[in-house]
């Protein structure tokens, strides 16, 4: 068997289309050479495979974003990233943005489209206040049921299938309000609501990685590999990668309290986070992957390293599955 | 996973019903602290919340730690929000003192769309209620174009067919009506806000070889800002979209009275009879009014 007769298809690789870049990103120059041989020693020059866009950014009726998402899709395959959906919420998913995400998503026919697990607005006091923010959710039936309703609303209007991405939380809902108790684990939680609402997993490796962080885990990379083990493979339709900021103490009473790392995608893709990608592309092969970076964003040419990174680690790993397999057939 | 394992989405009405209204509350309560709000407790909350206080202090601090980072987060993105919508106050009254207005106007004004593009709009009256800003008694209406240029600049296309014009010479005038461009405006000032958006804007003005025009315009503007309070009316500003950026100039009273009545949906007829009265010339305003791209079409 050769690398072309593999079972394994390689991964396709994208990142995260922010504002600063969409000069960089559409230019027709190409990146300059040293920079591509600087980042990759098989002097091999990567295209970026796809591009993943905020669909909120593209909700505005008419002007300049609209041309924008135009020439966009115009030179990339499209993965659209929704955030205002907020499909945990026990409110009902507003029609007006729900109208929008599907005029969007028919209009730019994307490779991909996505959500996240969580909530972000409530009514209180007679008013709905959105947080604008990706708040987390119980994992008990009575949310499972309201989200799995919710995507199917959603899925419904769009007329395929969404990927769910896993959340990176800063509060535990029973620790806030005591009788919001969990009775599942987040990946049963996620199993279950694949199973129910027919949609897929965005797995976002940050996000796990930052939650054991943060509840201070041993070995937390040990803890999240056992974890993917229960995710089927058919479920992961997209990996996330990112970096995050480390949180220098300012204080003896900061280091006293819980320091928190925060999800700010705003530094290389961490090493934990590489180390992570090529033990889940192993569980869930060709899984299509995208690199973000969204805050004291680099150069386009930084970041397109980034997923150059990534591209040969997918490369890898197909390459000794290939290889156990010829192994096995000898 | 053991298939019989697997949480189904099945239970009981009464367990049910309570999971529905603690996920409420929670809910409820995130939202309602993250905008440092107090929203009313359940009592069978309030009777676990001061359980858990009086006996687990570590939780609180892991509840506090989470909080501060979603109120960071929310407020930082406020004012992210806020100086892209209003860029000129931004820049005139500078980022710290911006970011101190924006803090104020995100606890005052709740948040209420999913879109933070949408948030602002109550901008322009609040900065008249705040004391520390009186020494710019200008801001407000230049909060109130930065919103309307930010609002225009969202507005739906159009699509610009001069070829429609020929139907002014066969058509019926009384039933046709000039499409106006999107977002097409009037505002009125008192103060010079186009002065102080060129200002902030103009890259000359920001440059070395600008230092003597803007000076210069300083001097204008400040000049224009003491007689503020002298004239008899405000001047009118039409805004319009003709391209992707917002266009804005100063017209006269019997200029803004002819978009007026564009705007209106007036007939073609309506609106060739109000130029006449004000004695504009006719060809010369539909050449400029085609060019200028304040009319796409006639339909």
């Amino acid at each position: 068997m050769n690398s072309k007769s593999n079972t394994k298809p390689n991964s396709l690789i994208g990142v995260g289309l922010r504002h600063s870049h969409y000069a960089a990103a559409l230019s027709k120059q190409p990146l300059a050479d040293e920079v591509l041989n600087s980042i990759n020693e098989n002097g091999k020059k990567y295209n970026i495979d796809f591009v993943e866009v905020h669909a909120e950014n593209f909700f505005a009726a008419g002007g300049v974003t609209q041309s924008l998402l135009h020439d966009i899709a115009q030179a990339y395959p499209l993965s659209l990233h929704g955030t205002s959906l907020g499909l945990g919420s026990t409110l009902s998913v507003p029609i007006d943005i729900l109208q929008q995400f599907t005029k969007l998503v028919k209009r730019t026919q994307p490779l991909l489209v996505s959500e996240h697990l969580c909530f972000n607005r409530a009514q209180v006091n007679g008013d709905i206040l959105h947080s604008g923010d990706l708040l987390p959710i119980p994992y008990n039936t009575k949310s499972l049921r309201t989200i799995v309703t919710h995507i199917q609303q959603v899925q419904d209007s769009i007329q395929r299938p969404l990927l769910i991405e896993n959340l990176s939380a800063y509060i535990t809902p029973s620790e806030l309000v005591a009788h919001t108790k969990d009775d599942m684990s987040e990946f049963e939680f996620l199993v279950s609501m694949c199973e129910s609402a027919g949609c897929g997993i965005l797995l976002d490796l940050n996000n796990l990685i930052i939650n054991e962080l943060n509840r201070k885990t041993p070995d937390p990379l040990a803890v999240i590999e056992k974890r993917l083990q229960a995710l089927p493979a058919h479920m992961v339709g997209e990996i996330h990668l990112a970096g995050y900021t480390d949180q220098l103490p300012a204080s003896d009473e900061d280091i006293k309290q819980t320091s928190f790392i925060i999800d700010d995608h705003g530094a290389p893709v961490s090493e934990q986070c590489w180390q992570l990608y090529q033990y889940a592309l192993q569980q869930f092969p060709g899984t299509p992957t995208l690199v973000e970076w969204d805050t004291k964003i680099p150069a386009w040419p930084v970041l397109v390293n980034e997923a150059n990174k990534a591209r040969l680690i997918a490369e890898a790993v197909v390459a000794t599955a290939d290889e156990s397999s010829l192994a096995s057939h000898s | 996973m053991n298939k019989s394992d697997k949480p189904a989405i099945h239970s009981s009405g009464d367990e049910e019903n309570n999971q529905v209204n603690a996920n409420q509350d929670y809910q409820r309560q995130l939202i309602a602290k993250i905008f440092n709000m107090h929203p009313p407790y359940s009592q069978k909350q309030a009777i676990e919340t001061a359980e858990r206080i009086q006996f687990d202090a570590s939780i609180q601090v892991n509840i506090q730690t989470g909080l501060n980072v979603y109120t960071n987060n929310f407020i930082e993105n406020g004012i992210r929000a806020l100086s892209i919508t209003f860029p000129t106050v931004e820049g005139l009254i500078g980022e710290d003192s911006f970011r101190m207005l924006s803090r104020k106007l995100l606890r005052h004004e709740a948040k209420a769309s999913f879109d933070w593009a949408e948030y602002g709009i109550t901008l322009p009256t609040f900065i008249e209620g705040q004391e520390a800003l009186e020494t710019y008694p200008f801001l407000s209406e230049v909060a109130q174009l930065d919103w309307a240029i930010h609002d225009v600049q969202r507005q739906a296309d159009k699509e610009f067919a001069p070829s429609t014009l020929a139907s002014l010479e066969t058509g019926d005038t009384d039933l046709l009506c000039f499409t106006a461009a999107p977002g097409l405006q009037l505002l009125t000032f008192w103060f010079p806000v186009v002065d102080l958006y060129q200002l902030i804007h103009d890259p000359y003005l920001q440059s070395e070889e600008g230092i003597l025009a803007r000076k210069e315009l300083l001097k204008n503007v400040t000049e224009s800002i003491h007689n503020a309070i002298n004239i008899a009316t405000p001047r009118s500003l039409v805004l319009w979209r003709a391209e992707y950026k917002a266009q804005f100039e100063y017209v006269s009273d019997a200029e803004a009275d002819v978009i007026q009545k564009i705007n209106a949906q007036a007939s073609v007829n309506a609106v060739i009879d109000t130029i006449g009265t004000h004695n504009i010339d006719l060809v010369e305003w539909l050449s400029k009014a085609i060019s200028n791209k304040l009319i796409f079409a006639v339909a």
